[in-house]
């Protein structure tokens, strides 16, 4: 009798050791396919032409402003965008090969040109994928379609918060982002881009890329911006106050690149961090007031012993104060707290 | 006012040099006192006689004039509206016009003068920045910060700057 009991035992628990075994192996799979389709779903518009049109929707807390834009994309690195809406930008477009940018507007007769390679770093290079997985865990979802097309969907959850920081949805056949979601700290989603419609491939004419003034038509150069540089300790030398630095950053962040720029009239030093997938920037100057807010009212945000405010701007929060005659402004999709936080870091 | 104060007074009365509170004294008891009055009738028309009598120039009696200041008196407005009334007028008043439009002005320029002296950024401006240090490459990236970008282009050209 004992032994037929303990030949019963051995046998339940050899298959609870092969369930286990099954599972362990069948997660370990499923999350090597989320690592894949997450790495294909970055990479994909530089093997990937296509025509489409893409609606984004940028939510604010208590608003909300959207773009409907037609893209063409010839692989690897030509883009052509022609607004729609908002009613302020209809019939403008962009023609961009990732480091010039063109801007028409026909109805000014005007282009404007911009050098992003000087000051946009993030245009020419995909998200760093070892970076994002520091911080974030890649899930698959479930199988689903977006503008007609199969595709998977695939969660980005901060291993700080366990929180969902973003989800895509990635075509199933060439791994183009379909859609994609961002989400705030507390959960509400930020932004929101869909296609909705999409003709993948097809023969676009390389003259539709071409970076050329139309004749009648003005080139003007474009607003500038600041050249990004990752030498920090070089930035140092190049200003003319000394400029501080967090000495506690979020889970995750670190420091990335910085620039040195002008905004109406006042020399800013601008220090970028990141966590991968999440960025924010520290803006420093002196001898200037806190920044002006044209479309809304700022809201008081205690930073320390400090008092400064903040507003959300073009679905960035923005909060400023000043200190010992220097002024602090971060830009980031970043909750208040959060700016507290880094603020009272400030050293 | 008793009839021989009044007495002492009607000379200086008549002559228009007691003081206003004095003056009125005066004025009330020889409304009310028959030999008081006669009295200063007596002396207006000594007065008068002697004006006549030396005075190149003819004047106003001064039994007229006495007559006239003394209805005026009569008729005399409340304490308070006097005083407001001697606020007001042009030559106390035009000065502090003039000082409270100077403080007024000197005010204003220097609050605008502050303004103009310590620049501000916009808050856009440094969006903007923001936007152009992490935009990706991915077309969702671009089409929202490349909108708002190309925008800046726009409003700075109409602004009148290249």
């Amino acid at each position: 009798m004992r032994a037929i009991r303990s030949g019963r035992r051995a046998a339940w628990g050899g298959a609870f050791g092969v369930l286990l075994l099954l599972s362990i192996c069948l997660g370990a799979a499923r999350a090597d396919d989320a690592r894949s389709l997450f790495h294909d779903a970055l990479v994909s518009d530089d093997s990937v032409s296509y025509s489409g049109t893409i609606t984004t929707v940028i939510y604010d807390h208590d608003s909300a402003e959207a773009t409907v834009a037609r893209i063409d994309h010839k692989a690897p690195h030509s883009w052509r965008i022609w607004y729609i809406a908002p009613s302020d930008a209809y019939g403008r477009m962009v023609v961009s090969n990732e480091s010039l940018t063109y801007q028409y507007e026909p109805e000014q007769n005007r282009v404007y040109k911009n050098d992003w390679s000087e000051s946009a770093p993030g245009v020419a290079q995909a998200l760093d994928l070892d970076r994002v997985e520091q911080n974030y865990s890649v899930e698959l979802g479930a199988a689903t379609t977006v503008a007609g097309r199969n595709a998977r969907t695939v969660s980005l959850i901060s291993k700080h918060t366990g929180s969902l920081v973003e989800r895509l949805w990635v075509d199933s056949a060439t791994k183009l982002i379909l859609r994609r979601e961002d989400y705030h700290a507390d959960g509400s989603i930020a932004t929101k881009s869909s296609f909705d419609n999409i003709r993948i491939g097809g023969s676009l004419p390389a003259d539709l890329f071409k970076l050329a003034v139309p004749s009648g038509m003005t080139l003007l150069p474009g607003a500038e911006y600041g050249r990004s540089t990752s030498d920090v300790v070089g930035l140092q030398g190049a200003t003319k106050f000394h400029f501080a630095a967090p000495a506690a950053l979020p889970y995750g962040f670190k420091l990335e690149n910085g620039s040195t720029s002008s905004h109406d009239g006042v020399d800013t030093v601008q220090l970028v961090y990141g966590d991968g997938l999440r960025s924010f920037s520290l803006f420093e100057y002196t001898n200037a007031s806190m920044p002006r807010f044209s479309r809304v009212s700022p809201k008081p945000l205690a930073i320390g012993s400090l008092t400064g405010e903040y507003a959300d701007v073009a679905g960035e929060t923005l909060a400023s104060w000043n200190t010992s005659g220097l002024v602090f402004t971060i830009v980031g999709d970043l909750a208040p707290r959060e700016i507290s936080k880094i603020g009272a870091a400030i050293k | 006012m008793t009839c021989a104060k009044c007495r002492e007074l009607i000379i200086d009365y008549t002559h228009g040099e007691l003081d206003a509170a004095t003056d009125a004294g005066v004025f009330e008891h020889i409304q009310t006192c028959a030999v008081c009055k006669a009295e200063w009738q007596a002396e207006t028309a000594l007065t008068e006689t002697l004006r006549t009598a030396y005075a190149e120039d003819r004047e106003m009696p001064t039994a007229v004039l006495a007559v006239v200041r003394q209805t005026v008196r009569s008729e005399r407005a409340p304490a308070w509206l006097g005083s407001m009334r001697a606020w007001l007028r042009p030559a106390v008043l035009a000065p502090v016009a003039a000082v409270v439009l100077l403080i007024a002005g000197v005010t204003r320029y220097g609050q605008q003068h502050t303004v103009q002296n310590i620049p501000q950024p916009s808050a856009e401006s440094l969006v903007r920045q923001h936007l152009v240090q992490t935009m990706g490459s991915q077309a969702h990236d671009r089409a929202y910060s490349e909108y708002l970008l190309t925008t800046a282009n726009d409003v700075q050209s109409n602004a009148g700057n290249p």
